[in-house]
């Protein structure tokens, strides 16, 4: 239920413009200043390259008169041009998706049919208890991570949260075609538009996480924006209550003063302690954080410094 | 090659997007200013061992000493400024030691209730939304219009030294939410926060709590709208207790809060048969206040356009909640806040809202109804009906009413009562358009019924409403945006 069905999709389709000026993020912003500054430079510039290839798109897709959904069922990964988004969010602002009103409320069967085949209830096999989603990649972005951890833990479930509407829509259309083009595989990642600062407890109880991910977040540079930085002290809190003792929460950004926040956030929070580096160096998913997601490529490919901060949740010690 | 076609494109996209958010900025400005944000519910607290009676109205505060039968005018020593403007929150506290006050003018005043002096004046960064005192008295925490809880700490000695430490320490957050309410659990373990974001948060609270409160304890969710209200309730025999919360949903809720887990459901809204029909959806109204004894043997709820009060039937054992009884009081009277005294069992409503167009010389009316004769075995059933207590049987009588209410005049009400709820029901299908200030003529009773007919207009429209799942308005997007952001 979480996933807003195929607005996107129509979107590239049949490059019905009218249709995401009522979507929230995305694409409206386009339209929306199209109308009210029409002297803008750099707007312009983006209209060009939008208007550019947005007929190209309609002409792609219908000369093929399939559907984006077919296509990514039938194994063709989708375009990230055809994906555009703006680069931030508002995390501030009230959301117009659904949000479950509980964890217990988060339809499983939808995002991972093949651990939850239709008929089951929504409940894996028999008298084992329901397998739950145990890593969390907040702020996904564009999908690299959960497509590069999935084959690593093909058993553990693994949900990506993102804001930016297209851009879970992207998420959604390649992990459709992974799953259509490696028959079992894949299975096990799935992604939700949500803002997770704000409705994080309503996807995960207590404990239920045993890997947060927060690769390359906004830097939100303003110190008045500081807040609306995904990591805060007090959202470490949230963090802390969704995951597991023990469970390990992974952050990485090319920005160091933001590395800097991060690490300083974790290490003032009693209820997190940094993992030791040796521990670090054999640990897989390390590798992965700079080198799986499409922003830590283009950080590498243009010989950026990256700054990391991986810290366990341990429990709070009795005073 | 198409990676370079994307950075550009994107930072177009960054232009158009700075140009749209200033623009709803600006459009926001306007609207913020067409609201009528600033009316505010008339609250009322009652000491637990019925000591004293507390009104709040706009930036007013009035209170009644029971115990010696006279009106006390509180007094400041903390060399601050009474408050200025609306009041949003008032308890006692501390086993009636305590008293604070807070809303819209960032003072949160701690009082001592043997004196009734300010003992404590700590000024907040943003506006207050919502406090609580611990029951040993040592903590007063404050929520603001950002989310933010803060603490502040009362010592012993506190008389001597309040001004050296007299600041305020966050300690913990919801994410730029607005807290509706916070209350401490009946053993000071726990603190509770609910949100307009259909949030409750359950906060371990702990032995240094300074340091911050920063283990969740459990999450409450299940309301389908905003949390307006919370109450624990702690009946012998059941370990941690309960806690219950109304919201936007018309629903009371029973929780085990110690898991988070939702026990039982009561649709007050609908059992009232209040239903509403705005446009073509039809919904019941918004539950305004609720509160409960501690053994959980008394559930009071107060529902917008109910005249009069619902009480609840809670049995713990099963886990049921039921509509007892609906309490109707006299048509056209809603109360807008709740108090019971634990000890008397008697339970105050009170009824009226600021109203800013007002002049501020005019003293603003409220109403006061007073209900008694909740036995201890009232799920026998019968018999034991509760009880609206005339003004004359009121505890202060008539002395208390003309304080707290405003005004003498109130207190032989009924002709002008009768006169009023009837012109009243005209005036409000025209007041809901117009703006125009009272005429001077109008009727104390009139007035608070006015004012409170314009607070629930605003409750309904505010920053409580239009959350996720409603619909995609642009309009109102901006304008709850702007509300996550408050200055």
């Amino acid at each position: 239920m979480s996933i807003s069905n195929g607005s996107g999709r129509d979107e590239v389709a049949s490059g019905k413009e009218g249709r995401d000026a009522r979507e929230g993020f995305g694409g409206s912003p386009l339209n929306h200043s199209r109308q009210r500054h029409p002297g803008n430079h750099g707007l312009s510039f983006a209209l060009t390259t939008a208007s550019q290839n947005r007929p190209r798109s309609t002409v792609a897709m219908s000369s093929n008169a399939d559907t984006a959904q077919a296509k990514s069922r039938s194994g063709r990964l989708p375009r990230k041009r055809f994906y555009r988004a703006r680069a931030h969010s508002n995390p501030l602002s009230d959301s117009h998706f659904p949000i479950p009103i509980s964890p217990a409320d988060f339809d499983y069967s939808h995002h991972y049919p093949y651990f939850f085949p239709p008929g089951s209830g929504g409940r894996s096999d028999g008298d084992a208890p329901p397998r739950k989603v145990r890593f969390a990649d907040i702020g996904c972005g564009f999908g690299g991570l959960l497509v590069g951890l999935s084959p690593l833990f093909p058993d553990a479930l693994m949900l990506g949260m993102e804001l930016r509407d297209k851009v879970t829509e992207y998420v959604k259309e390649r992990i459709l075609a992974l799953r259509a083009s490696n028959p079992g595989n894949y299975e096990n990642i799935s992604v939700v538009r949500t803002n997770s600062m704000k409705y994080l407890p309503n996807y995960f109880e207590k404990g239920q996480l045993s890997k947060m991910f927060f690769l390359f977040p906004d830097p939100h540079f303003k110190e008045k924006n500081h807040r609306r930085r995904v990591i805060s002290l007090q959202l470490l809190d949230e963090y802390a209550y969704a995951l597991e003792v023990g469970g390990i929460i992974y952050t990485i950004t090319d920005v160091e003063e933001l590395g800097d926040w991060m690490r300083s956030c974790l290490e003032d929070h009693p209820l997190f302690e940094a993992v030791p580096e040796e521990e670090l160096e054999v640990d897989p998913v390390v590798k992965l954080l700079s080198s799986a997601t499409e922003e830590g490529q283009k950080v590498a490919r243009n010989g950026g410094e990256t700054f990391r901060a991986v810290y366990r949740r341990i429990k709070l010690e009795e005073e | 090659m198409e990676e370079s076609a994307e950075i550009v494109s994107d930072g177009g996209h960054e232009a158009a997007a700075a140009a749209a958010i200033m623009d709803t900025e600006n459009g926001l400005v306007e609207e913020e200013k067409n609201m009528d944000v600033k009316v505010a519910p008339a609250l009322i607290s009652v000491h637990p061992f019925e000591k004293s009676v507390v009104v709040a109205v706009g930036s007013e505060l009035r209170l009644f000493n029971l115990e010696d039968d006279c009106s006390v005018s509180l007094k400041d020593d903390s060399g601050g400024p009474f408050h200025s403007d609306a009041i949003r929150a008032i308890t006692f506290g501390g086993n009636g030691g305590l008293f604070v006050s807070s809303g819209d003018d960032k003072l949160v005043k701690i009082w001592a209730t043997g004196s009734w002096h300010c003992v404590r004046s700590v000024s907040a960064d943003k506006r207050v939304s919502a406090v609580a005192i611990s029951h040993h008295g040592k903590y007063v925490a404050f929520a603001d219009k950002f989310g933010v809880i803060w603490l502040i700490t009362l010592d012993e000695d506190d008389a001597n030294q309040s001004k050296v430490d007299n600041k305020a320490v966050p300690i913990f957050g919801h994410y730029c939410s607005i807290i509706t309410r916070l209350e401490f659990s009946p053993d000071d373990r726990f603190i509770a926060s609910s949100d307009r974001d259909f949030k409750i948060r359950i906060t371990a609270f702990p032995k240094q709590p300074l340091k911050g409160a920063l283990e969740i304890q459990s999450f409450c969710l299940g309301h389908k709208d905003y949390v307006s209200c919370l109450s624990f309730a702690c009946p012998s025999g059941y370990g941690h207790g309960f806690l219950f919360s109304g919201g936007g949903d018309s629903t009371v809720r029973l929780w085990d809060f110690f898991s988070g887990l939702l026990l039982a459901t009561s649709e007050v809204g609908a059992k009232a048969e209040l239903l509403q029909s705005s446009g073509t959806k039809d919904s019941y109204p918004p539950v305004t206040d609720l509160c409960s004894s501690s053994d959980g043997a008394i559930i009071a709820v107060a529902i917008q356009n109910l005249h009069g009060i619902v009480l609840l039937n809670c049995d713990f054992s099963d886990r049921t909640l039921s509509v007892a009884k609906v309490v109707t009081l006299e048509e056209n009277y809603f109360p807008t806040s709740l108090a019971l005294s634990t000890f008397t069992q008697r339970m105050w409503t009170i009824m009226g809202a600021s109203n800013h167009l007002a002049p501020s010389t005019t003293q603003l009316p409220t109403r006061i109804r007073v209900i008694s004769g909740f036995c201890k075995g009232r799920s026998d059933d019968n018999g034991h009906d509760p009880i609206v207590l005339e003004d004359n049987e009121v505890p202060g009588g008539g002395k208390l009413l003309s304080h707290l209410q405003g005004s003498p005049d109130v207190t032989k009400k009924d002709a002008a009562l009768a006169a009023a709820a009837e012109a009243v029901k005209l005036k409000c299908s025209s007041w809901s358009s117009s703006n125009t200030p009272f005429p001077a003529t109008t009727s104390f009773f009139q007035q608070a019924l006015t004012y409170a007919e314009a607070y629930f207009r605003t409750l309904s429209t505010e920053w409580m409403r239009g959350k996720p799942c409603v619909d995609h308005c642009r309009a109102q997007d901006s304008f709850t945006e702007k509300s996550g952001e408050f200055e």
